[in-house]
């Protein structure tokens, strides 16, 4: 439990013959963390293995069902039925899955297609609207001998009257129609041609925005007519491409467990097939280094032996040197296990910090909440939820919340408080420490804590280190802090000879084991420790915004009638807040006194996780 | 009675407070949200980071209190 | 609480001591916390690394709560 699970460093080799079943052995069993074989140089007799053909074969098929499979938006659904497809082989469903790409890959361009044919029936309509408002017939716009016609927007801040008045200064030989479009203002105007230079420069003068009618020379008859012809052919292509839609997920439907089945069946036999990548193979032969938990090795290496007559080669070693780490921790406290993870895996040698964090975790959070009423309501929230939910990580973090809260419910007892109040429903409680009116008391608990779980880690630092680099570093490095502490400590009371003497040694010591940046974090072992006062700070906060919610809520009460009613909001809404900002808060602060002030006194991390090849669950 | 100016001690300490943990969060926030639309599973990390700085309104807040000395 | 019977000016003293440090120590972690973010977001092992500089200037704070607490006298 303190430790990461030992490894065996193995050796797994052979002639090609007996690659596959050994492959397949090891799928099975799960249990091999693989070391990639890298060529040294281009001289060394071994090479990085092939993968199978069918391997590759299936890397294109997986490929195609992939992007099949986003297309027709399929979505493993548990729980469906199951259409057991009997497995043709390889070149069928092959076939079948091209013959689907194909239907999509047709579907989709007649898609963009219909798309395309949209846009420009929308351009065009936002062409013709306009000069169907103005009530003028198609054949208008065409090529005059002494007329010049233009059309287009005027912006609404620019006067009819007024621009018409501009216009007649310039000829009386004009005719403008105007009309509303949309909120836009439409004009088309017919100016004899010798004029028509000034019209454009009066025009522009107003920001003029001309409409280019070029695209629709195909167009005969009435503006309406025209416009309903468009309107028509626009509903046409959308029901078309209502329609293709619906094909596809008809498609989608009909051969949703097809696509499934075979990308995970595919998936597997590919990591099988390719997997000879990560090992190291001659003409004939194929060498797997790897790492295998040590209580899994015996009864692995057996089986192995008889799997394939005898002819594999194993041999083991014991090795520490880049070994895979895998925590090996008892069923309650292995959710804490997904705290580290967020951290950082623990190195082989090291000890493994899970156990002391459940421990004081909880503690720590619980010292904060410290309350009857929200321990058990969020311990029964949490229990609910774990048993709904399945994935196993959100499982762990249930399970750590509900550690809290038991803790939470704990110190609520010690702290008397039962949703900030002193009784439960009439039942007073005696707290063995009342928070409000001791915060002194709650200030040196904290600071004690702080100073339990400083030296904590410095010992735990100390094994440490005296496992990698003996005992005089551990005493140099670790232990110097513990002397410094009591220094300090007889210092402070009064001692004042006996008390420097000790810290300039203990100064020394440090200088000596972690050099002269040791020296300058001379002061951090205080801060650290008083870094704990924020145990009793978001204590007290806690216990004051419950104290504060529950006299509003009195003051609501006792003022009777809605009264009642408001009161009631203010303690459910309170009580949630304080119970959300009660988990948030402590859950943060207790993480990262961890990670901070408690890690650092011994943790390396930086472990490698352990990754076995083969069949997960 | 709470003195006036005792009250306005008691509302400097949170205030300031309060305006110091939102400057920071402000700042450590955005680069979180910015870092998690790029990659959604940053989101826990990201938060983390962002309320780390609570603790100094927290302490802001149990002054304040015992000033008012309620 | 305990009634407290604290001078005026002595409570804005002990409000300015945090205040203050308050606002020092955030001024730091959100520059260094921005910095983290950044890093995190482009290494997410870098986590921890990022979590501990970020929090490195919190002794400030915690120095002007200590104070501030004293000067209450409490």
């Amino acid at each position: 439990m303190l430790k990461p699970k030992k490894m065996c460093k193995v050796t797994v080799a052979g002639p090609k013959s007996i690659r596959d079943t050994a492959v397949s052995f090891f799928y099975d069993k799960g249990i091999l963390h693989i070391d990639d074989y890298t060529k040294p140089d281009n001289e060394a007799v071994l090479d990085i293995g092939t993968p199978t053909e069918r391997a590759s074969e299936l890397s294109e098929d997986l490929v195609k069902l992939r992007s099949i499979k986003k297309h027709l938006n399929i979505v493993k659904k548990n729980g469906g039925k199951v259409i057991s497809i009997d497995r043709p082989n390889q070149k069928e469903i092959s076939e079948q899955i091209n013959k689907i790409d194909a239907q999509i890959v047709d579907s989709i361009d007649k898609i963009r297609a219909v798309n395309d044919s949209l846009s420009l029936l929308k351009a065009k309509e936002d062409i013709v609207a306009p000069i169907s408002s103005l009530g003028l017939d198609w054949k208008v716009f065409t090529q005059y001998d002494s007329l010049s016609y233009m059309v287009g927007y005027l912006p609404k801040n620019v006067d009819i009257s007024r621009f018409k008045k501009e216009l007649s200064s310039i000829t009386g030989d004009v005719e403008m129609f105007h009309a509303e479009y949309m909120g836009r203002q439409v004009i088309a105007l017919f100016v004899i041609k010798d004029k028509a230079d000034e019209t454009s420069t009066l025009l522009s003068n107003n920001s003029f925005a001309p409409i280019n009618l070029k695209c629709l020379e195909e167009f005969e008859g009435k503006s309406d007519n025209i416009l309903k012809t468009i309107k028509d052919e626009y509903t046409q292509l959308t029901n078309e491409k209502k329609r293709l839609k619906c094909a596809m997920e008809e498609l989608g439907e009909k051969y949703s467990s097809f696509i499934i089945d075979n990308e995970a069946d595919f998936s597997k036999d590919i990591e099988l097939g390719e997997v000879p990548l990560r090992f190291a193979e001659s003409t004939n032969a194929f060498v797997i280094e790897g790492w295998i938990p040590q209580e899994d090795f015996i009864s692995m290496e057996a089986e192995l032996r008889k799997k394939t007559d005898g002819k594999i080669y194993i041999r083991s070693r014991k090795a520490v040197e880049g070994a895979p780490v895998e925590l090996k921790n008892p069923k309650g406290v292995k959710p804490f296990e997904f705290l580290i993870d967020l951290y950082s895996r623990p190195s082989y040698g090291e000890i493994d910090p899970t156990f002391f964090m459940f421990l004081t975790f909880p503690l720590f959070f619980g010292f904060m909440l410290g309350d009857l009423g929200y321990g058990l309501l969020t311990f029964a929230l949490f229990y609910i939820i774990r048993t709904k939910v399945k994935v196993a990580e959100i499982k762990s973090v249930l399970s750590v919340l509900m550690f809290a809260s038991f803790m939470t419910a704990v110190f609520g007892i010690v702290f008397g408080e039962f949703f900030g109040a002193e009784h439960i429903f009439g039942y007073h409680m005696t707290p063995i420490l009342h928070r409000l009116h001791h915060p002194i008391t709650l200030l040196n608990l904290a600071i004690g804590m702080g100073v339990v779980h400083v030296n904590m880690g410095l010992m735990i630092g100390f094994y440490n280190m005296k496992k990698a680099h003996g005992l005089k570093a551990a005493i140099l490095e670790k232990a110097s802090w513990m002397f410094l502490q009591v220094g300090g400590v007889l210092l402070a009371l009064g001692n004042m000879t006996a008390g420097a003497a000790i810290m300039l040694v203990s100064a020394m010591m440090i200088t000596l084991g972690e050099g002269l940046k040791g020296l300058f974090e001379l002061p951090s072992i205080v801060a650290n420790i008083l870094s704990y006062s924020r145990l009793m700070a978001v204590g007290l906060a806690s216990a004051i915004l419950a104290l504060v919610v529950n006299e509003m809520a009195g003051m609501a009460f006792s003022a009777g009638g809605i009264g009642l009613v408001v009161g009631t909001i203010i303690l459910l809404a309170g009580h949630s807040i304080a119970i959300f900002l009660g988990f948030l808060s402590p859950f943060i602060h207790s993480m990262r006194l961890h990670y901070v002030e408690f890690f650092m006194k011994f943790y390396t991390g930086g472990g490698q996780k352990y990754i076995p090849f083969g069949r997960r669950d | 009675m709470v003195e006036p100016i005792t009250a306005i001690a008691a509302a400097l300490a949170i205030g300031i407070s309060a305006i110091a943990a939102a400057i920071a969060e402000k700042e450590i926030g955005t680069a979180a949200v910015g870092a998690i639309a790029e990659n959604e599973d940053l989101f826990v990390k990201g938060l983390i980071m962002t309320v780390l700085p609570e603790t100094i309104v927290l302490f802001g807040f149990v002054i304040a209190y015992m000033i008012l000395g309620a």
